[in-house]
C-alpha cells in the first residue's frame, strides 16, 4: 500500500542518499552517497531491503517525521533514541510504526550522520543511477519541512526473528587506515612521519565534500596540475593545511594527495564530531 | 610508441593513477584520451570508470586490486603501440559570449589593470580556438587550454561568494565557463547564455574532451535572445569537425 512520509521539522542537511553514482565524473559528477557505508548498508538488511535502497540520512540534528501508512523502518549511524508517538524505541533494529505515526529523536551525542531507512526504500527518481541529493544534478541537495516521499509497505509482514550481529563499535576507532597518495614521496622525510605519527583533531570546517583537519602540516609539497581525486583523498594545501575529501568531492583537484584512506574507513571519519582526534596508519 | 612515457601508481587499493609528463600539451591530451578508450574497450573487467584530467587517467575498479603489478602489465597490454588520432572525431564550437559590463562585473577593471582597451581584449580573447581538455570541479566545468599570455592574471586574493551561471572568466593561465553559480576566484569577464550542463540529458555535456571551442563576441540583445531560445530547450550550439 502507498504512503507518504512528511519532513515535520528538517532536522540539519537531511537528504536523500543511496550508495551514489560512479561513472559520470567525465562530467564533474560527483560519486556522493551515503557518509557512514556502514550504518547504510545494516539499515537496509534490517528491512530486507536491496542493498541500495534510498534511505533518508540526517546531519547532527534530526528530523522530525510523519508517516501516514503503517510500515517497517530502521534507525542507524549516529547513537540516537527513536521516538515514535511519544514511546521510545531502539535503534539498530526494525521498529513497525502504526498508521498516522510522528517519529522524532533524541540524540545521543555520539556521530554525525544518522539514517532512517525504509522497507522498499523511498520512491523517489533517480538521475544517473543514483537517488542521492547533489545540486545541480538533483534539483535540490536538501530535504525541506513540508516536502513528502512516497513509499510502499509490503503486504506481509517481515520476519523479525532474523538476527543481524551488529557492533557499532567503529564509532569510537579513531585510527584510520591510509595508504600512500601520489604524491606522498614528494613529502620530506620528516614531513611523513609528521603526518603518520601525530594525532589530528577534526575542525568545525566539514561537510559532504571534504573534512579539514586542525593541525597544520609544517610542511609543504608543490601544487600539481589539476588531476583525479576521490572520496578518502588526503589533499595537502599550501598553507599546510590537510583536506580529507569525503562523499560529495569533486572530480579532480589541484593539492597534493598525499594519502588515501581505505575505503571502510571513510564511515569512521564522516562519524567524528568537530574536535574528535583521529590518527593515519599506513597499511 | 607512444612519445611520453607513462608512470603507474597505485591509488588506494581500488585504482590505478596511469600518469604522462606533467604538462599541458596537446600530444598528451592525444594519448590520455586515446588510452582511455583503448582501456574502456577493452576485455579488463572490473573497470568500473576512467577519470581523465590533463596529464593522468584514474582507472577505477570495482574491487580491491589482488596485485598491483598484474593489474598494471593488463593495462600495459591496452596501451597502443601507435597514436591514430583520425580515430577520434573532434568538433570545434562556437559559443556565444557576451562582453558587456552590464553581465560582466570585472570587465572593467579586468582591462584597467591589464592596460587593454576592451575591444582589444574581446579580439585576442575570442580570436583563439581553445582545446577542451577534461569536465572537472563543477558538473560541466570545462578546463581550456590556449589561452593567450597577454591575458594571464593572478587570482583574485578575495574569491566573489557568487559567480553567476554562465559566467566566462580567468584565472591564473586559465579561462573557463561557471556552469552553475558557485563562488569563484576568477574574473569574470564575459558571459554566456548557454547551458552547459543539463541533467535531464543521458549526455548532461555537450563539449567532450578533445573538442575545440572558440568564442564569439555578441551584442547584449543577442545574449538575451540565445538565452531565450536556450531556456526553450530550441538553441542548438553551432558546430563543426574540427580537422586540425
Amino acid at each position: 500500500m502507498r504512503g507518504e512520509m512528511r519532513i515535520l521539522k528538517s532536522g540539519m542537511a537531511t537528504s536523500i542518499q543511496d550508495f551514489g553514482r560512479v561513472g559520470f565524473a567525465k562530467y564533474g559528477i560527483p560519486r556522493s552517497g551515503v557518509m557512514d557505508q556502514k550504518a547504510f548498508v545494516l539499515a537496509n538488511a534490517l528491512l530486507g531491503n536491496t542493498a541500495n535502497s534510498s534511505v533518508l540520512e540526517w546531519t547532527m540534528i534530526p528530523p522530525k517525521l510523519h508517516f501516514d501508512v503503517s510500515v517497517n523502518i530502521a534507525c542507524t549511524g549516529a547513537k540516537v533514541i527513536p521516538i515514535i508517538d511519544g514511546i521510545e524505541q531502539k535503534m539498530n533494529r526494525q521498529i513497525k510504526l502504526p498508521a498516522n505515526a510522528i517519529l522524532s529523536f533524541k540524540f545521543v551525542g555520539k556521530g554525525v550522520f544518522g539514517y532512517v531507512a525504509i522497507e522498499g526504500g523511498f520512491d523517489v527518481e533517480k538521475v544517473f543511477d543514483s537517488a542521492s541529493m547533489f545540486a545541480p544534478v538533483t534539483k535540490n541537495s536538501t530535504l525541506r519541512a513540508g516536502d513528502l516521499l512516497g513509499y510502499t509497505n509490503r503486504e506481509e509482514s517481515l520476519k523479525q526473528h532474523a538476527h543481524i550481529r551488529w557492533g557499532n563499535s567503529y564509532l569510537d576507532c579513531s585510527v584510520l587506515r591510509v595508504f600512500p597518495g601520489p604524491e606522498f614521496e614528494l613529502l620530506p622525510e620528516d614531513g611523513k612521519r609528521f603526518l603518520l605519527e601525530k594525532e589530528f583533531v577534526v575542525s568545525g570546517i566539514r561537510s559532504r565534500m571534504g573534512i579539514q583537519l586542525m593541525e597544520p602540516l609544517p610542511y609543504s609539497v608543490s601544487e600539481i596540475l589539476t588531476g583525479p581525486v576521490l572520496p578518502g583523498t588526503v589533499q595537502l594545501t599550501p598553507s599546510g593545511r590537510l583536506i580529507i575529501l569525503m562523499r560529495d568531492c569533486q572530480t579532480t583537484g589541484g593539492y597534493p594527495r598525499v594519502l588515501q584512506l581505505d575505503d571502510l574507513f571513510l564511515s569512521v571519519l564522516a562519524q567524528k564530531q568537530t574536535g574528535e582526534k583521529i590518527d593515519f596508519r599506513l597499511i | 610508441m607512444l612519445h611520453c612515457e607513462i608512470r603507474y601508481k597505485s591509488y588506494g587499493d581500488s585504482a590505478i593513477l596511469m600518469q604522462w609528463p606533467e604538462m599541458i600539451n596537446e600530444i598528451i591530451l592525444e594519448e590520455v584520451l586515446f588510452c582511455k578508450k583503448k582501456i574502456e574497450n577493452s576485455s579488463i573487467k572490473l573497470i568500473l570508470e576512467v577519470v581523465v584530467s590533463y596529464n593522468s587517467l584514474l582507472v577505477i575498479y570495482g574491487s580491491s586490486i589482488e596485485n598491483f603489478y598484474d593489474a598494471v602489465l593488463e593495462l600495459k597490454t591496452c596501451v597502443p603501440e601507435l597514436i591514430s588520432s583520425h580515430d577520434i572525431k573532434k568538433k570545434l564550437w562556437t559559443i556565444p559570449v557576451c562582453y558587456d559590463s552590464e553581465v560582466a562585473s570585472d570587465l572593467e577593471c579586468y582591462c584597467r589593470f591589464k592596460e587593454l582597451t576592451k575591444e582589444q581584449f574581446i579580439r585576442v580573447h575570442s580570436d583563439r580556438i581553445y582545446t577542451v581538455y577534461f569536465i572537472g570541479f563543477l558538473p560541466g566545468f570545462l578546463y581550456l587550454g590556449g589561452l593567450d599570455e597577454q591575458l594571464f592574471v593572478s587570482r583574485k586574493s578575495k574569491p566573489s561568494l557568487h559567480v553567476p551561471q554562465g559566467a566566462v572568466a580567468i584565472g591564473g593561465r586559465q579561462t573557463g565557463i561557471y556552469p552553475q553559480n558557485s563562488p569563484g576566484g576568477w574574473y569574470v569577464i564575459g558571459r554566456s547564455p548557454l547551458s552547459f550542463f543539463d541533467s535531464k540529458k543521458r549526455t548532461p555535456c555537450f563539449v567532450s574532451p578533445g573538442d575545440k571551442v572558440k568564442f564569439e563576441s555578441v551584442s547584449v540583445v543577442k545574449y538575451n535572445e540565445i538565452s531565450f531560445l536556450e531556456k526553450e530547450g530550441v538553441y542548438v550550439p553551432e558546430n563543426v569537425i574540427y580537422e586540425g
